[in-house]
C-alpha cells in the first residue's frame, strides 16, 4: 500500500511513543503493521482490569504489569524481528533528557494529562524533534502535529483548564447540581471522613457571631459513646436544617436568587430506623470495604433509578452509620473516590438532599457517580482512528512533507456529511511564552501572597514547570533539584513562607523574575505588577498571569500585552495560492477599529441574540454575561 | 483539490451569489453554531461589528464551559477573537464549527479554589 518513498522512510525511522494505554495500544499495532522498525515506548502505569475492554494488547493474567512492556510482548508476537524498546518509568524522570528526545525522528503522545504533555513539548521543542499529539474523550478526539519554528507549539493556545467553582457558589449559593456534588464530596464528605486538619469551608456564613461558630465545630465531632443513629440525624439536621436557616438570615444573598428551604431529619425520618428493624447488622456487608453497601438493606437495586427525598435521606443516615459502625479505622483518612461503592451511596445522598433544598432536579447514583468521578466512558473505536491519523501524520512528518500536515478532529456527529475534519496547522504564536520567550506578567498582593503560592499556583500549576528555579536579579530565591545541600534546601524552606515583598531580594510592583526548569529548557520572564484586591467569584487563586493570549480583555480587566496595532487591512485576495491566502487571510485580519475599550462599554443587549427557531426571528433580548 | 481549495470555491461561489442578491443591510446576521459533540445547531443572531469573541464567550457559558474550550472554527479556518462578522464577510445562516479539545483520562474535572 504504501509507496517506496514511504516504505523507506518509515523503515529508517526512530520513534517515540509517550504512553501504551487507549491510544497508546492501538497506535503500537498500527506502527508495527505499517512496517515501523524501531519504537520506544515510556508508560509509568501498571495494567488494571478497567483497561481490558480496550487496550487489547493486555489481557486479565497481566493486571499488575507494566503496560510498556506487556504492550511490547504482545506485538512482538506477530511482528518477532522488529524492535520495541519498553520503559517503565515517569517521561518527567530526569533519564528522559534532551539528549535522549534527540536520538528520534518523531515523538507520539498517547497520554492522558495536561501535565505531562506540556512537558513532552518543551523537551521536544528543545532537541527540535517534531511532536504528534493526541488526545480522545468518549466519541471525541484530535491529533495535531507540531514542528518547531513551523507550527504552533502545543502550548501557543491554552487549553482549557479544569473547571473550577469560586468557594460562595459550593457554599452558599449552588445553582446545578454538579455544586451539591462538590459540597458533598469536597467539603462534607472531607469534613465527616478526611483529615481533621485540613482547612473546611463548610460553615462559611456571612453573618457570623464568634459563638456559633465555636458551637458549629463541636457539631462535627462524635462522642465515643454518642449512639451513631443520634449523630447521623444531628449532622443532616445541622448541614440541611441550621446551616441553610442561618445563611437565609442574611437579607443580601438571597435578594435576586431563590431561597433554599432547610430541611430537619425529623420531618422526612419521623421513625428512627434502629426502633423499627434492630441495628445496622441487616447492612449487607460483603469482603472488601469497597464493597460495603447500604442499597441492598433498603432495596434500592438499581443505581439508575431516581431515589425521592426520603430515600436520599435513609440512604443519607444509613450509609453515615455504616462508615461507623463498619470503617471505623478509615476514619479521618478517607478522601473520596469513585470505586468506594459506600462513599457514592453517601455522597449522592447528600447531594440530592442539597439539590432539594435549593430546587435542583435530583441525580440518580449512577449520574451522580458519573459528576463525582469525573467519569467519561472511553471508546475503543475513537482511540483507533485517531491512532490511524497518528501514523498518518508521522509518515507525513517522516516524508517532510511540509504542507501536507493537518490537525484533524474526530467529530461525533456528522458536519457536512464527514466525521473527520482536517485543518491546517496554525503559524507559531508570536506571544507563546514556552516557544517564543514571550514575557508574562503576573498582578499580584505582594505584601500578602508568599512564595509558596507563586511557585504552588504559577510556577508548577500555570506553567507547568517540574524543576523550576526562580531568579529575581541575580539572587537565586528558590529552586527544586537533588543536588541541593541542607543548607540551601532550609533556605528556600524559609523563604516559600515569606511574604513576596519580604523576601531576601524583595519582589514588589515592578519586579521582574526569572522562572526556569533546566530540564525542559525553559526560561520565562515574569513582569509582577502589585494589586492590592482581588474578586473572590472571577479571580479566587488571589493572582492573574496574563500575557500569552491574544484577546481583548472581558470586565474592563487590563489588556493582554501582545495585541498589534495595525490598522484595519482587509483586502481580497485574489491571486496566488489559493490555499495559503485563505489561511492568511483569517489571520491576518486585524481589529477593524482602534477603539476596544469604547467598544466594550457600549455593549449592548443586542449584541448577541440565541434565536429560538431559525424561522421565527425571537425579538427577545438576552444578556450576554 | 485540497479541502482548503474547495472550500475556498464553494466560498467565492456563495459570496458571489449573494452578491447578486439583494444584500440585506440589517445590523445583524445570524449565525449557525454547531457544537463538535451535538447533534443540533445552535442559532444565534449577531451584531455585525461586534467581536466574535463575545459569541464565543456567549455560547461556551450556554454550554457550561470556560470560553477556551472550544475552538471555533469557519470552513476550517480558525475565527480569531477580534474577528468581527464583517470581517470574515459572514452571511445569514454561515456556519461556525465549535470544536473541543479532548484530554483523554477522564472528563473534565472540578475543584474548589479556596482563596489565599
Amino acid at each position: 500500500m504504501a509507496s517506496q518513498q514511504q516504505q523507506s522512510a518509515i523503515k529508517g525511522a526512530k520513534v517515540l511513543m509517550v504512553g501504551a494505554g487507549g491510544i497508546g495500544c492501538e497506535l503500537l499495532k498500527t506502527l508495527a503493521l505499517s512496517g515501523f522498525e524501531d519504537i520506544h515506548i515510556i508508560d509509568m502505569d501498571t495494567i488494571e482490569v478497567s483497561n481490558l475492554n480496550r487496550q487489547f494488547l493486555f489481557r486479565r493474567s497481566h493486571v499488575g504489569q507494566s503496560k510498556a512492556k506487556v504492550a511490547r510482548d504482545a506485538v512482538l508476537r506477530f511482528r518477532p524481528h522488529i524492535n520495541i524498546s519498553s520503559y517503565h518509568a515517569n517521561v518527567k524522570n530526569p533519564e528522559f533528557d534532551v539528549d535522549f528526545f534527540k536520538q528520534f525522528d518523531v515523538v507520539l503522545n498517547g497520554l492522558d494529562n495536561l501535565d505531562a504533555r506540556r512537558h513532552v513539548n518543551r523537551l521536544c521543542l528543545a532537541a527540535d524533534v517534531p511532536l504528534v499529539e493526541s488526545g480522545t474523550t468518549g466519541f471525541l478526539g484530535q491529533v495535531t502535529v507540531h514542528i518547531k519554528g513551523k507550527t504552533e507549539c502545543y502550548e501557543c493556545q491554552t487549553k482549557p483548564a479544569p473547571k473550577t467553582y469560586p468557594v460562595c457558589t459550593i457554599t452558599s449559593t449552588p445553582t446545578k447540581f454538579v455544586h451539591c456534588i462538590v459540597w458533598a464530596k469536597d467539603l462534607l464528605f472531607a469534613k465527616l471522613f478526611g483529615d481533621k486538619n485540613q482547612d473546611n469551608d463548610l460553615n462559611v456564613r456571612s453573618n457570623n457571631s464568634a459563638s456559633s461558630s465555636k458551637e458549629t465545630e463541636d457539631v462535627f465531632e462524635r462522642s465515643e459513646d454518642e449512639d451513631i443513629e443520634q449523630y447521623g440525624r444531628k449532622i443532616y439536621d445541622h448541614v440541611f436544617g441550621s446551616n441553610i436557616e442561618a445563611a437565609l438570615s442574611n437579607e443580601e444573598t438571597w435578594k435576586n436568587r431563590k431561597r433554599p428551604r432547610p430541611i430537619y431529619s425529623k420531618d422526612i425520618l419521623p421513625e428512627s430506623r434502629s426502633q423499627q428493624n434492630g441495628s445496622t447488622q441487616n447492612c449487607s456487608v460483603t469482603d472488601g470495604d469497597s464493597t460495603i453497601s447500604v442499597m441492598p438493606s433498603l432495596g434500592l437495586k438499581n443505581p439508575q433509578e431516581l431515589w425521592g427525598l426520603t430515600q436520599n435521606s435513609l440512604v443519607f443516615i444509613e450509609a453515615l452509620k455504616l462508615f461507623f459502625a463498619k470503617r471505623k479505622k478509615e476514619i479521618g483518612h478517607l478522601t473520596f473516590d469513585k470505586d468506594d461503592q459506600l462513599a457514592v451511596e453517601f455522597v449522592t445522598a447528600a447531594a440530592n438532599i442539597r439539590a432539594e433544598s435549593f430546587e435542583i432536579p435530583l441525580h440518580s447514583l449512577f449520574e451522580a457517580k458519573g459528576i463525582a468521578g469525573n467519569i467519561v466512558h472511553a471508546v475503543a473505536t475513537t482511540n483507533a482512528i485517531i491512532a490511524g491519523l497518528i501514523v498518518i501524520e508521522a509518515i507525513k512528518v517522516l516524508k517532510k512533507d511540509d504542507d501536507k500536515y493537518r490537525m484533524t478532529y474526530c467529530l461525533e456527529h456528522p458536519s457536512r456529511k464527514m466525521l473527520l475534519m482536517p485543518i491546517e496547522p496554525y503559524e507559531p504564536n508570536p506571544a507563546c511564552y514556552v516557544c517564543s520567550k514571550t514575557p508574562l506578567v503576573l498582578e499580584i498582593n505582594t505584601r500578602k501572597s508568599k512564595l509558596r503560592d507563586l511557585v504552588d499556583r504559577i510556577v508548577t500549576a500555570k506553567l507547568g514547570m517540574n524543576l523550576p528555579l526562580i531568579m529575581h536579579g541575580a539572587s537565586l530565591l528558590y529552586e527544586v533539584g537533588d543536588d541541593l545541600d541542607d543548607i540551601m534546601v532550609a533556605n528556600y524552606n524559609a523563604n516559600l513562607e515569606k511574604p513576596l515583598s519580604e523576601l531576601p531580594s524583595p519582589i514588589v510592583n515592578g519586579s521582574i523574575l526569572t522562572v526556569e526548569d533546566l530540564q525542559q529548557e525553559l526560561s520565562c520572564k515574569i513582569n509582577v505588577k502589585h494589586r492590592e484586591e482581588f474578586d473572590d467569584e472571577k479571580e479566587p487563586e488571589g493572582m492573574v498571569l496574563s500575557g500569552w493570549t491574544q484577546v481583548p480583555a472581558t470586565n474592563g480587566e487590563s489588556a493582554s500585552t501582545s495585541n498589534n496595532e495595525k490598522p484595519a487591512d482587509v483586502t481580497e485576495s485574489s491571486s496566488g495560492s489559493e490555499t495559503a491566502s485563505k489561511k492568511r487571510r483569517l489571520s491576518e485580519i486585524e481589529p477593524s477599529n482602534h477603539k476596544k475599550e469604547t467598544e466594550n462599554v457600549e455593549s449592548d443587549d443586542d449584541d448577541i441574540m440565541e434565536v429560538e427557531n431559525p424561522m421565527i426571528v425571537s425579538k427577545k433580548k438576552i444578556r450576554v454575561e | 483539490m485540497s479541502t482548503t481549495t474547495k472550500v475556498y470555491e464553494r466560498r467565492k461561489v456563495k459570496k458571489e451569489g449573494a452578491k447578486r442578491n439583494v444584500a440585506s443591510e440589517s445590523a445583524h446576521v445570524t449565525l449557525n453554531v454547531k457544537g463538535q459533540d451535538e447533534e443540533e445547531v445552535r442559532v444565534f443572531k449577531v451584531r455585525r461589528k461586534t467581536k466574535l469573541i463575545k459569541l464565543m464567550q456567549y455560547y461556551s457559558d450556554m454550554r457550561g464551559v470556560e470560553w477556551n474550550t472550544f475552538r471555533f472554527l469557519l470552513d476550517g479556518s480558525r475565527i480569531r477573537e477580534y474577528h468581527t462578522p464583517d470581517d470574515l464577510e459572514l452571511k445569514d445562516g454561515d456556519e461556525i464549527d465549535a470544536m473541543l479539545y479532548q484530554e483523554s483520562g477522564f472528563g473534565p474535572s472540578s475543584s474548589i479554589i479556596f482563596r489565599v
